[in-house]
């Protein structure tokens, strides 16, 4: 499994019950798993870190800092909802999934 | 124990459990008792925390599901452990074909239960909805490749894995079963059973397909097995554990309706008590079948370690429960004591002879014998139904047991004296047997003398007509065997002569080839006067069905005892020195010594075939190709063949050939008379020399042989190994009666086929993969004790210590369990993290997520006015940064409003949330902890035991739902992140790391007051120890720190800023403001606070000998490791932080505390495990007490939430909130709306006029025109922190509710056994 498919992995199902409105188990564990780790993944996985728990910790950490500041601009702006914050937090998932720009030789 | 024995005490129990049999056996069945330990955990949990209803609907809608898996497993539990291990590539296969049928089974099961459950089960509504039976038939498939799964992981040998994937599961479970709770109340039950199993098929699943069975798949298929064989099989199988599954449950049922529902009750309760005991050997046995799969040359060796373990384990097991029958029934009531001891009694006893019945059972899996397995299982049906009808009937609920005691004795008797024989056969000493056997061969032979005699005129007649033997003649019986009589003819007129009459083809074939090899010794020239020696034909015939041999005999009799080995010896060494020569060991010669011998034994006992081959690698390795000096041999030579009187005479020359090892000849004379004299079997004696040390003797005898320069390097074991083969190869070869003579086979055969080499765990990587889940089992131990134990308290009279008071002892245990497991695991020589890392989350769940599961609220009244913070968010969809109470929030609402998007994101009750938090918190800190010291060393043992520290000296309690929580991984990760910039990180790499820094510097700035300033400081203080340019992001930590605070946050900077600048510089005073006097305090609370104090010092005076040793050891290149310590100090001096100062000091020290904590403990070379113990030991009775000492009043009960909800759902906008303090669910709902007053706060001089007029001071408070309304919650919690605490008078809350109460001006709003809420009755 790799980090993008991961992260799309995990967003389109996150999206899937949120945008759908499904309740229950399924999207707890989708919404908790989505908030702590995608959009963060992608970003702490370009870091050349040395170990899976370092890795985690990173991801865990970044995705925090983001759902904070993406959740609070959102809040400043007055469209803070659960859709728009998921489609903003998805995109910065996404991004952070990209293929990195290959460097010219 | 003596110093001496302990090591080899050490290394018997290391041996045991390297075998892999052993270490299956012990995992299956610890299996087995740790899932029905993690059962009733589970039920008595679900029975605490769901209505009755929704336990039983749930009950039966899992039992349905189990209904439909165990119709559905379709035989493959067991097939699949049957062969899998001889799959070879096919394994995947296999695997995938079995879980596609009993997936598709299971399907069809559950949808058919699914249609037809309105009719029977109109109450399981779940399947009423398409989603709820959509998910009913998904959980039955998963289900079902969830049970499958165990048996492959038997099958690969990965058994230890079972055990740790059912505590995970079991685990998941109950997490799950209380998180879901509020979610789910009708179904929660069933969601959480059925939802870990997709968490744990799917890792399993990878590591099968991906990793065991492709190792297995190196193999090739080791057996035929088409898909009629599997059919059969799993049939068979499956046929009779539908029987065994049918005598269990029915008998209950025929209990209850012969003996009525008392009787049916005992029976019910002291079966499910002594079927714990059946456990045991169907868990060993699983393992035996999988062993016997992976080697069936070894089934034998396999079945008598089985049977050992088992008893080892079910023996004192069935005692101790027959002895404490009556303890053990005293749980349920003293009727099942006094009625159903004698019945438990007899139900444990019959565990003992189970052991033999079920080893039988799977014995026959194992040789694919389902046939015999079905007629054990029919027998059971039908003596234990039977039986235990007719039992019953007469004597009550007892008479069940009689049945089962009867009857497992009864099949267990007739198994050992037939098919399991060969377990006990060997053990029993050779004149026993002989005794035993000498009645029928007695008679036997009785009967073919008496026939023998019966053709003597006949014979004689014969023989006179060829001229062999005078009219005189008389005829004496020898030897009577089998097959053959042997008779000595003394002849008057002419030499004595030897008749063999043969009654059996074989033995006439034997004759004759005995003949060609005597002619062929009269005719070799070399041999000359040694010839006299041998007998010589005279000739041979036929007399009606019988073939007779004549030669001639020597006048001399049989050897005495102690001199036939010397005379025999004597005796045969002309003919080996004659006939010697060398010869290369191929192709005709080692189809002689090796082959040959090899094709009977394999032909005349086929259930041997499959250890034919180690035999002949054996062999093989040690001869093929080698030269050795061959000679003629006797090929029989034995006491009874060597003959004394005035010389020596060998006879019995059938076995006699050319080339032949003279070792095998003179071992052979040696074993058997050693045989004779201590009354032994042949195979058992060559067995010792097979497999025993030296022997002395029979290295004389070796030694002493012309041959022994050439051949003695073959060494005594093979040379004994050839000697045994050849002695059995002879016997069976000579008659069909040792083929079939189970206990000549046992005593001679198999005493040294189930010897060949032992089965050892085999591979170094096979040896490597076992130990991780061993590795981990401190840590689940540990937890799974730990939370037991906890679960025994109750969260609504915790007290004042909070539940250190209440802990069984035995729950300090998991504690030191945990504790010295990852002593041990971290200072192993070669460190595995996963274990380490392992033993971290563990220990951050058993502080953080276990009283969690317990309380079964939210604790701490922060957690819910955070709540109400992220309610006010969700409902206006904005902030109020002037708003009149929990401003502060309003102007750092990062936190919040991350809260609000993860309550959307999770459909989730943010209560819920806000319960699990500490412990997400607690492990996001630790690994972050990690993440930050790993910048700091390479060495990772420093790494892990300083986060193993920090977690332990983290007692301030700032892991619950909050910004600071929050804001404290971030600073970690940030702070980790621009270590790593310095040394490690440049270009594109140090250019996204260094924007990420600035992200999470930005989140923490946005969310939290105090946070960006220790950040700034860190940041700052390492830009001038490290790195001019980490200046950049300081300024940018300060920029964004001090930009927040002025330019949005300003408002209330601008109301505060004046404290503030009081506080800035005084760093005495502000800790000092930290230090609550414990001489006002009850006191447990005076001791719960000296133990958070002596925590301090304990990791302070451990830091201060680290940083010594750091210094000396590490010579560091920098001091951010030691500004890193220090810069949290720093906030002394710049606020007070509302009189919390010194505790965000200790929580942000913690990380480097445990750093250099980590660097003194593991300096102590030695005795590390030991001080690390010791430190562990001491830093936890100091978090226990600082960090749960609380909980007596910060724990909230379900009846104070209630009052609490009461409050805020129904008091009007603009009520006055009076409460007894702030502790209670506070401000968790539409807070905005109304203005507290706490009583806790208010002076001392009001709080003393309240207690002197109660009635009076409240109406006039409440009656204020400017409140809508007015209320007064007073709650335990309240109270009991109020009275810990020492604030206010004494009692001061009661004596204020008990004033209320008896007002007529006051009326009760609501009342439980915890709160009550007071409203005025006429309010003007």
């Amino acid at each position: 499994v790799t980090v993008r498919n991961a992260v799309v992995g995990l967003t389109a199902l996150t999206g899937l019950v949120v945008l759908a409105g499904v309740g229950g188990p399924l999207r707890a564990l989708a919404g908790l798993s989505f908030f702590l780790v995608a959009p963060g993944l992608g970003w702490a996985r370009r870091l050349p870190l040395r170990s899976p728990a370092e890795v985690a910790a990173a991801t865990v950490a970044v995705s925090l800092a983001l759902d904070i500041l993406v959740s609070e601009i959102l809040l400043y702006l007055g469209v803070l909802g659960t859709e728009a914050a998921f489609l903003a937090l998805a995109a910065v998932a996404l991004a952070g999934a990209l293929p990195r720009p290959r460097v010219a030789a | 124990m003596t110093a001496a024995t302990a090591p080899a005490l050490r290394e018997r129990l290391t041996d045991h459990l390297r075998v892999p049999l052993h270490r299956s056996g012990y995992a299956l069945v610890a299996n087995a008792a740790v899932t029905s330990g993690l059962g009733l955990a589970y039920w008595a949990l679900a029975a605490r925390h769901y209505p009755a209803a929704a336990v039983g609907a749930s009950a039966a809608l899992l039992a349905a599901l189990q209904v439909v898996a165990n119709v559905a497993q379709l035989g493959f539990r067991n097939s699949l452990i049957r062969f899998v291990p001889s799959a070879g590539s096919r394994a995947p296969a296999l695997v995938r074909t079995a879980y596609t049928a009993a997936g598709a089974a299971a399907a069809l099961g559950a949808v058919v239960f699914v249609a037809v459950h309105g009719r029977w089960f109109p109450e399981l509504t779940l399947l009423d909805q398409a989603a709820g039976a959509a998910l009913f038939v998904a959980a039955a498939v998963v289900w079902m490749v969830f049970i499958l799964q165990d048996s492959v992981l038997v099958a690969v040998r990965r058994a230890t894995w079972v055990p740790v994937e059912n505590v995970a599961y079991g685990g998941l479970k109950l997490v799950l079963l209380v998180a879901v709770v509020g979610v789910l109340p009708g179904w929660g039950i069933f969601v959480s059973w059925v939802a870990p199993l997709v968490l744990l098929v799917v890792p399993v699943s990878l590591a099968l397909f991906g990793r065991f069975l492709p190792e297995l798949g190196r193999r090739p298929p080791a057996e035929e097995l088409t898909t009629a064989d599997l059919v059969r099989f799993s049939g068979g199988d499956y046929t009779g554990t539908l029987l065994w599954h049918t005598t269990i449950d029915a008998l209950p049922l025929v209990v209850l309706a012969v003996a009525g529902a008392a009787d049916g009750a005992y029976y019910a309760l002291s079966w499910t008590i002594a079927y714990a005991l059946y456990l045991i050997p169907s868990g060993v046995g699983s393992a035996l079948v999988a062993e016997a799969a992976h080697e069936p040359e070894h089934v034998e060796l396999h079945t008598r370690r089985a049977l050992r373990q088992s008893l080892l384990l079910a023996v004192p097991a069935a005692l101790v429960v027959a002895a404490a029958a009556p303890l053990l029934l005293t749980v349920l009531g003293a009727e099942y004591r006094n009625e159903a001891t004698t019945l438990l009694r007899l139900l444990a006893l019959s565990a003992i002879p189970h052991v033999i019945t079920s080893t039988h059972v799977n014995l026959c899996r194992a040789r694919r014998r389902v046939r015999s397995l079905v007629a054990v299982y029919a027998a059971f049906a039908v003596l234990v139904l039977g039986g235990g009808s007719l039992l019953t009937a007469s004597m009550g609920a007892v008479g069940a047991g009689y049945a089962w005691l009867g009857t497992q004795t009864v099949i267990a008797s007739l198994l050992l004296a037939t098919s399991l024989r060969f377990l006990w056969i060997g053990r029993v000493p050779t004149p026993l047997v002989r005794a035993l056997g000498a009645g029928p061969a007695t008679a036997r032979h009785l009967l073919w003398a008496v026939r023998t005699r019966a053709v003597v005129p006949s014979l004689h007649a014969e023989l006179q007509r060829r001229h062999l033997l005078g009219a005189d003649a008389r005829f004496t019986m020898l030897q009577v065997s089998a097959d053959e009589a042997v008779l000595r003819l003394a002849d008057p007129d002419g030499p004595p002569l030897v008749v063999k009459l043969c009654r059996s083809d074989r033995a006439r074939l034997g004759r004759h080839q005995e003949h060609a090899n005597l002619r062929a010794l009269a005719a070799s020239d070399a041999l000359g006067a040694w010839r006299a020696t041998v007998p010589r034909p005279v000739g041979d015939g036929e007399l009606g069905p019988l073939h007779y041999f004549v030669e001639t005999a020597f006048d001399a009799g049989p050897v005495p005892a102690e001199e036939a080995v010397e005379a025999g010896l004597r005796a045969i060494r002309p003919l080996h020195e004659a006939s010697a020569h060398l010869a290369v060991v191929e192709g005709e010669l080692a189809e002689q010594l090796v082959g040959r011998p090899l094709d009977v034994l394999a032909s005349a006992l086929p259930h041997l075939a499959p250890v034919v081959p180690v035999l002949r690698d054996r062999l093989d390795a040690a001869l093929a190709g080698r030269i050795v000096l061959v000679a003629s041999v006797h090929g029989d030579l034995h006491p009874g063949n060597v003959l004394a009187g005035d010389g020596v005479g060998l006879v019995d020359w059938v076995a006699a050939r050319s080339p032949g090892l003279p070792e095998v000849d003179a071992l052979g004379l040696l074993v058997t008379a050693r045989a004779d004299r201590d009354q032994r079997e042949v195979g058992d004696v060559l067995a010792d020399l097979v497999f025993g040390p030296e022997d002395t003797e029979a290295a004389d005898v070796l030694g002493d042989l012309p041959s022994a320069e050439i051949n003695g390097d073959l060494g005594q074991a093979t040379i004994a190994l050839l000697t045994w083969l050849d002695h059995v190869a002879a016997n069976l070869d000579a008659s069909t009666s040792y083929a079939t003579n189970t206990t000549w086979v046992a005593r001679n055969v198999e005493v040294v086929t189930a010897r060949l080499d032992d089965p050892r765990p085999v591979a170094p990587r096979t040896r490597r993969t076992w130990r991780w889940p061993w590795a981990v089992a401190p840590a689940v131990l540990g937890l799974l004790t730990w939370w037991l134990g906890f679960a025994t308290i109750d969260p609504r009279s915790l007290g004042d210590l909070g539940p250190v008071g209440h802990l069984p002892a035995w729950a300090y245990l998991g504690l030191a369990i945990l504790g010295l497991g990852f002593a041990w695991s971290v200072t192993r020589p070669r460190l595995s993290e996963g274990v380490v890392a392992g033993h971290v989350v563990a220990l951050t769940t058993a502080l953080y997520g276990v009283p969690v599961a317990v309380y079964g609220t939210l604790r701490y009244s922060w957690a819910w006015k955070h709540l109400g913070v992220i309610e006010f968010i969700d409902r206006t969809g904005t902030i109020d940064p002037d708003i009149a109470t929990a401003s502060v929030y309003h102007n750092w609402p990062g936190f919040f409003a991350a809260g609000d998007t993860l309550a959307g994101l999770t459909g989730a009750d943010p209560v819920t949330i806000a319960r699990w938090a500490p412990l997400a918190f607690g492990i996001a800190s630790a690994l972050a902890v990690a993440f930050l010291l790993s910048a700091l060393t390479d060495d990772r043992r420093i790494v892990w035991v300083g986060t193993w520290v920090a977690v332990l000296a983290n007692w301030v309690g700032q892991e619950y739902f909050s910004p600071q929580a929050t804001a404290f991984v971030l600073y970690l990760v940030a702070v980790g992140l621009a270590l790593r910039l310095r040394q490690r990180w440049s270009g594109r790499t140090g250019l996204l790391a260094a924007v990420l820094l600035v992200g999470l510097t930005a989140a923490i700035a946005s969310s939290h007051q105090l946070t960006p300033l220790v950040l700034t400081l860190a940041l700052g203080g390492l830009a001038v120890v490290r790195r001019r340019q980490l200046g950049a992001l300081a300024l940018a930590a300060a920029t964004l720190t001090v930009g927040w605070a002025l330019w949005v946050a300003d408002q209330f900077v601008g109301t505060e800023i004046v404290d503030e600048l009081r506080a800035l510089g005084q760093p005495v005073d502000n800790a000092g403001n930290s230090l609550v006097d414990p001489d006002r305090m009850s006191e447990g609370q005076a001791l719960v606070t000296t133990g958070g104090r002596l925590a301090v010092l304990l990791v302070l005076g451990l830091a201060a000998v680290g940083v010594l040793r750091w210094w000396r050891r590490a010579r560091p290149r920098d001091l951010a490791a030691l500004w890193l310590l220090l810069a949290p100090f720093s906030l002394l001096g710049l606020s007070g932080y509302g009189g919390e100062v010194l505790l965000r000091v200790v929580l942000f020290a913690s990380p480097l505390l445990g750093f250099f904590a980590a660097w003194a403990l593991l300096g102590a070379g030695r005795l590390r495990v030991l001080c690390l113990a010791a430190a562990t030991a001491a830093l936890l009775a100091g978090f226990l007490l600082a960090h749960f000492g609380k909980d007596g009043h910060y724990v909230f009960s379900p009846d104070e939430v209630a009052a609490a909800e009461f409050v805020y759902s129904n008091a009007p906008d603009g009520s006055l909130l009076i409460e007894g303090s702030r502790n209670y669910p506070k401000q968790f709902a539409n807070y905005e709306r109304f203005r507290y007053v706490p009583l806790e706060r208010e002076p001392a001089a009001t709080q003393r006029r309240i207690v002197r007029h109660p009635v009076r001071e409240l109406a006039d408070w409440m009656s204020d025109d400017r409140d809508e309304a007015a209320y007064l919650l007073i709650t335990r919690s309240m109270k009991e922190e109020l009275d810990a605490l020492g604030v206010g008078p004494p009692r001061f809350l009661d004596q204020i509710e008990q004033a209320l109460l008896g007002s007529d001006r006051f009326r009760v709003a609501f009342r439980n056994d915890d709160a009550v809420v007071f409203v005025l009755e006429d309010r003007r």
